[in-house]
């Protein structure tokens, strides 16, 4: 269960600096104070989580937010390592992507994915979905601790 | 086939004429020399004989007759036909009858009746139009009868054992007859090089030649069976006549045959190579559609971030201008959104199921029920048929034409009927509104994607609606189309075929042959 007042890390792994630079931006305006680190591919990714090499100290991120379209790991497949990790699988994922696909959604859900969210280009819009987000997984949702 | 197969080498038809000829001379030096006296009575073996060439008469009547009309190149069949029915007749009837005075005029009859048809191929065509060939057999039967029933007014055939000047008449001319014939046939070989002229000229001299043997001969001689030979020999080009059509008929369907199964093959490649043709284009359209959209969203969103962070620095044109590129990108996404769903129609071919369209029109009604509501459209709905139908698509064609209805209303209180009817094994289905209407002249062009007869800021939408519709209509094999007038609302029409095999590789939905014909159908009917 997230703390009032306990700092909250969110792991962004999204490899467009376009992407990266709007969600900082939007969760810059959260009341919830949020770390947020960013991996640029699905291999960073992983190391990150498993605290491998440059990132031993890193702290256990709270919420994963996964976009498919990655470079060398793709999101699809870092999504199913992570669920199928022990000590990983109860992170939730909130998978971020541009697409609308059905065969992406359900191909998400049935590898676990918590849940799946289209970004959208309207940037209110995206403003919105954040607040949400960080309404909805950090403060109505009670996660896992530890 | 071509006349070229008819136009074969003369030579086996020459070595049988030379055959015949030697054989026949060699038969007459025999007579002529030792075997004069000779007489060889066999009844049984005549009537034999004579039933035989009989029975081919009729037999090569009834082929020609029936090749007359659907062979081009044949133009003597009707004479030749009408000859042999005489004939087959009169010499059954003289195969029939013991050894007389009717038995000789059976045969002469049936030489000159022979001749006297067969020389008809002199006369051109058009004069001999009329031949009936019933006429023929009727009178032939008749002079049977009448020969049977009043044998003894018949003219005397024999006299003193040898044949009558009568009889001689009856045979020679008949056999002269064959002879002209056998020229005029000759005559028209040399310039269509048709293999059949010039077996019919040699039966039709074989024939005149038998009649000429006549003239010398005696009952039971050896001239007389010799010429019965003849007349045997040409029966028997008649069935190899017979027996050579049937060898030209297999061989016209055995070529047929193999041309379908090549042109089948051609075609089946054809689908193979449109299927991945298809395939190709919706994977590049869905990779396109897609990763234009990253772009699109780093200028949108960038643009609106600049606007809240520095918009207050801009003048009133800046931020005018910054409203108009959002607005352009919010359009583009829309633009690639509804491309990416139209790719997306069928990408994999309808999965076909049998399907309850009211209740999938139910679906869609409780799931647009706020639409409907805020328009306070009524609904009428007529009872709706289970057939075979990709469920997601008629939901997605019922959607679409329902939420144009809403659309595009008119200030009268929105009115919506969805009615279906069969005919013709297909169901035909209607969803009328009494909205603003369509110019007539835009009917077509409305099913085309993102055809729009509005300017943006009165209706919204990009104009894939209707040709969504269309590519659906199109993949399950029936045709959409609009009745409709300027302020008298629409009614959009479309079928639906009610049975169906299932596509032959339901599992992958692919395009199939039936499915590429059916699409054609339709494609060819509006």
């Amino acid at each position: 269960m997230a703390h009032p007042g306990k700092r909250i890390h969110i792991l962004l792994v999204e490899d467009n600096p376009g992407d990266i630079r709007l969600t900082r931006e939007a969760f810059s305006q959260t009341r919830t104070p949020i770390d947020l680190r960013v991996a640029t591919d699905g291999v960073e990714a992983l190391d990150f989580l498993r605290g491998a090499g440059q990132f031993r100290s890193a702290p256990r991120p709270d919420l994963i937010l996964l976009d498919l379209n990655l470079p060398r790991k793709n999101g699809r497949e870092v999504l199913a390592e992570i669920k199928q990790d022990q000590t990983l699988r109860r992170i939730p994922v909130v998978v971020l992507t541009t697409s609308t696909a059905e065969e992406d959604i359900l191909g998400a859900y049935d590898l676990h994915a918590n849940s799946y969210i289209t970004k959208p280009v309207d940037l209110g819009q995206f403003d919105e979905i954040v607040q949400t987000i960080e309404r909805f997984w950090l403060s109505i949702a009670r996660l896992p601790s530890g | 086939m071509g006349a070229e197969e008819k136009r074969v080498s003369t030579t086996p038809v020459l070595a049988m004429t030379a055959a015949i000829v030697m054989g026949t001379t060699l038969l007459l030096a025999m007579k002529v020399t030792f075997l004069t006296g000779w007489r060889g009575s066999n009844e049984p073996l005549h009537a034999f004989i004579e039933g035989v060439g009989a029975f081919i008469a009729v037999c090569l009547a009834s082929l020609l007759l029936h090749l007359d009309s659907r062979d081009p190149e044949a133009r003597h069949n009707r004479p030749i036909a009408g000859a042999f029915i005489a004939m087959g007749l009169l010499d059954a009837a003289h195969a029939a009858t013991g050894v007389g005075n009717t038995f000789v005029w059976f045969h002469s009859a049936a030489t000159l009746a022979g001749g006297a048809l067969v020389s008809l191929v002199w006369i051109p065509r058009r004069g001999r139009k009329g031949l009936g060939v019933w006429p023929i057999a009727i009178a032939c039967t008749g002079v049977v009868v009448g020969s049977v029933l009043y044998g003894d007014r018949l003219p005397a055939m024999v006299q003193d054992g040898e044949f009558t000047t009568a009889a001689r008449v009856l045979n020679l001319g008949g056999g002269g007859l064959f002879f002209a014939a056998a020229a005029r046939l000759l005559l028209d070989y040399r310039t269509t090089r048709h293999h059949d002229d010039l077996l019919f000229a040699l039966l039709c001299g074989l024939f005149g030649g038998a009649g000429a043997l006549f003239e010398g001969s005696q009952l039971w001689d050896l001239t007389w069976w010799t010429w019965h030979l003849v007349r045997l020999f040409a029966y028997g080009i008649g069935l190899s006549f017979v027996v050579l059509h049937v060898r030209r008929e297999e061989t016209k369907l055995r070529r047929s045959n193999a041309a379908l199964a090549r042109a089948r093959r051609v075609l089946e490649k054809t689908v193979t190579d449109l299927e991945r043709s298809n395939r190709e284009l919706e994977q590049f359209a869905y990779v396109a559609s897609h990763d234009l959209q990253e772009p699109l969203r780093m200028v949108g969103s960038f643009t609106q971030l600049l606007d809240q962070r520095y918009g207050d620095r801009l003048d009133d044109d800046g931020r005018e201008f910054i409203t108009y590129a959002v607005e352009g990108a919010h359009r583009m996404q829309e633009l690639i959104q509804s491309l990416l769903h139209y790719s997306r129609v069928g990408s994999r071919g309808p999965q076909l199921a049998q399907t309850h369209c009211q209740a999938v029109l139910d679906g869609v009604l409780s799931h647009q029920r706020a639409a409907i509501e805020e328009s306070g459209a009524t609904l009428t709905v007529g009872p709706l048929p289970e057939l075979l139908a990709d469920v997601t698509q008629l939901g997605h064609l019922f959607q679409h034409l329902i939420l144009n209805a809403i659309k595009f209303r008119s200030d009268r209180p929105l009115a919506i009927e969805v009615s279906a009817a069969e005919e013709d094994g297909e169901w035909h289905f209607a969803v009328r509104d009494n909205g603003i209407g369509i110019d007539p002249q835009y009917a077509e062009r409305i099913f085309t994607l993102f055809q729009r007869l509005h300017p943006r800021d009165r209706y919204p939408g990009t104009g894939i609606g209707l040709a969504v519709c269309k590519k659906i209509v199109q993949q399950h094999g029936g045709r959409i189309w609009v009745e409709s007038q300027p302020g008298h609302g629409a009614t959009f029409h479309f079928t639906l075929p009610g049975h169906r095999e299932p596509a032959a590789d339901e599992e992958s939905g692919s395009l199939t042959l039936a499915m590429v014909m059916r699409n054609g159908r339709a494609l060819g009917r509006r």
